[in-house]
């Protein structure tokens, strides 16, 4: 089987411009059942634009999206909220809704008109609340928590839709380091042990190389290169794209490459060099 | 419990209703008249004056409130949904004032020709202009307050009041122009009254506040959900644009009902869908039917206020929800701000 035949969603040459702004370009990948795939590139190269284009958020201009081989614009929303979910990088709540009430949204794509939640739906809630770790602020109001606490409370509501893809937006941007990790051991142990597809943008280069099976580099709205972090990392793709240099290493506890930024007076030297 | 149960939602709107209810019979019994209502019941003839204070005079005046006190609570509790902002109302928005204007010009341009139209036409006529005037300044405030994308929190605001008091001087011109006393002063309109209605009014005022009132309630799940940002309800299967388009005119309708027939009273919308959130949460679901509930009771008793409280002159019961309104207003503001600042801090 051809890795486009078991992939469950895929962007197929999409193109997609803000008005004449041009966001993404002919980009094409494909992700497998269970796989993680880190979208990386730098500000403004695309890397949102590809998670609403996959929410279905966005329509591409030229191309498609396609999900379980079939184009995402044949679902209804309804339907498609059953299979992806989406963490953006903030969520601004401003009416006072309590953490369960905001976790049991994720339930409503499986609910009636007028429905109201059942005992099933209560309990994949706190079920998704524990796996984040917030069931203990369950009757907390959402303002009143800090914005690490209330990023895992959206992350918790994306879990309670039971969702086959997960996206994540730089969900980590606003964590601290120990919130960043656990974000994404939930994340990759979910994705081992039931087979969630997961795609991430992330800014943070070595969080996408520890937690990434498959990274997508973009630049100015193309796909620069498309790999496993080794491939993917290196001293000239990063030149290229980031336009700084790097050093690049091996972390000999995780085996995984890692990325140091230099300063100005090392890159000077390297230069001379 | 954190969340809305069924029983929680009989609760509250039993209670509510009966609230209303008790609300009702107390203040149709309440006036600058002393009656006896055993005496009214008892004999229910148009040769009892207690029975004609009642029923002719009293009771269409409550259950009108009731009608526009229900109506501008339920809008205000989605308005607030659909501008992620606990600070709108129709009245801050500026929307009652559009529906204001272009009903009193509807009144003077054609008001003579359908007055002699059966009263449920003649009034629907005019809840017509109005319900055209609070669609267009919904979208207009709705436009400018939009950057990028989103939506401007204080711009909403500032347009709203700035369209509000640019509407109230539109209403004063068009009053000093046409020397207009038709069917009521200019108080009425900037003001707001709810005096000498007949059962006619009522009842089709009802009749459109019960579809608006319905409609937005079909809508109160897919409402919760718009609290996540337009984004994150499409991502959650509410088709955003759709459930926009509904909203407006659900809320259009409701505004322009009542604004026809009880000028434009201030801060129900603000006030009673607030309190309700601390009493019972902020799930639309219950919110809605609540804030009709709530509305109501809230307008009854300040109309009673208005027409018994400097007995034997009557206020414009906007007096008297200014009055409440005003520095709730402001207090909600100081809350909002002292929330922003702490989120940005934590």
């Amino acid at each position: 089987m051809s890795m486009s035949e078991a992939a469950l969603i895929a962007c197929d040459r999409v193109s997609f411009a803000y008005g004449t702004i041009e966001a993404l370009i002919d980009l094409s990948f494909s992700v497998a059942e269970g796989e993680i795939l880190g979208l990386l590139g730098p500000n403004g190269s695309g890397k949102s634009t590809v998670v609403r284009l996959l929410s279905r958020v966005l329509t591409p201009h030229s191309g498609r999206v396609r999900f379980a081989g079939q184009d995402l614009e044949t679902y209804s929303r309804e339907e498609l909220a059953r299979q992806i979910a989406v963490v953006p990088q903030e969520t601004a709540i401003e009416l006072p809704f309590s953490v369960l009430e905001v976790v049991l949204m994720g339930r409503s794509p499986y609910l009636g008109r007028f429905g109201f939640e059942r005992a099933l739906d209560l309990t994949i809630a706190y079920r998704a609340m524990e796996q984040t770790g917030v069931h203990q602020l369950a009757a907390r109001e959402i303002h009143e928590l800090s914005g690490g606490e209330r990023q895992r409370v959206i992350l918790a509501r994306a879990l309670a839709q039971d969702p086959r893809v997960l996206l994540l937006d730089e969900p980590t941007a606003f964590l601290d380091i120990k919130h960043q990790v656990e974000v994404y051991d939930l994340v990759k142990n979910l994705s081992r042990q039931s087979g969630l597809t997961v795609v991430a943008s992330l800014h943070d280069l070595n969080l996408a190389a520890l937690y990434c099976d498959r990274l997508a580099l973009l630049k100015a709205g193309r796909l620069f290169c498309l790999g496993t972090p080794e491939q993917v990392l290196t001293y000239a793709n990063i030149k290229t794209v980031y336009e700084t240099e790097v050093y690049i290493g091996r972390n000999d506890l995780t085996g995984k490459v890692h990325i140091l930024p230099l300063d100005a007076e090392t890159r000077r030297r390297l230069g001379s060099e | 419990m954190p969340y809305l149960t069924k029983r929680k939602w009989l609760l509250v709107n039993c209670g509510l209703l009966l609230g209303l209810t008790g609300t009702i019979i107390a203040c149709t019994a309440v006036g600058t008249v002393p009656v006896s209502l055993a005496h009214a019941w008892n004999v229910p003839s148009l040769d009892n004056p207690d029975y004609v204070i009642l029923v002719r005079t009293r009771l269409p005046r409550v259950l009108l409130a009731t009608v526009v006190g229900g109506a501008l609570g339920v809008a205000g509790a989605a308005l607030q949904a659909l501008l992620h902002n606990p600070l709108a109302c129709p009245h801050i928005l500026g929307v009652s004032g559009g529906a204001s204007l272009c009903g009193i010009v509807a009144l003077v341009v054609a008001g003579t020709a359908t007055a002699g139209l059966p009263g449920f036409l003649h009034i629907s006529f005019v809840s017509l202009a109005a319900f055209l005037g609070a669609t267009g300044t919904t979208v207009l405030i709705y436009r400018t307050a939009l950057n990028h994308g989103r939506l401007q929190p204080y711009a909403l605001l500032l347009t709203g009041v700035v369209f509000n008091a640019f509407c109230g001087a539109l209403i004063m011109l068009v009053n000093s122009l046409t020397d207009f006393y038709q069917s009521h002063g200019v108080l009425f309109w900037l003001m707001g009254s709810l005096a000498a209605q007949d059962y006619t009014v009522v009842g089709t005022i009802g009749f459109y506040v019960l579809l608006g009132a319905g409609w937005l309630i079909a809508q109160s799940r897919r409402l919760n959900l718009l609290s996540l940002g337009e984004e994150g309800a499409a991502q959650l299967g509410v088709d955003v644009e759709t459930l926009r388009r509904r909203t407006f005119l659900a809320t259009s309708l409701l505004v322009g009902a009542i604004v026809s027939v009880s000028g434009m009273i201030g801060f129900v919308g603000l006030i009673v869908p607030h309190l309700l959130r601390l009493l019972c949460g902020a799930d639309h679901r219950l919110l809605l039917p609540a804030s009709v509930l709530g509305g109501a009771i809230f307008l009854v008793w300040a109309d009673t206020l208005a027409r018994t409280v400097v007995s034997p002159t009557e206020l414009p019961v906007g007096v008297v929800t200014a009055m409440c309104g005003g520095p709730f207003f402001l207090y909600l503001l100081k809350k909002e701000e002292r929330r922003r600042l702490l989120g940005e801090h934590v």
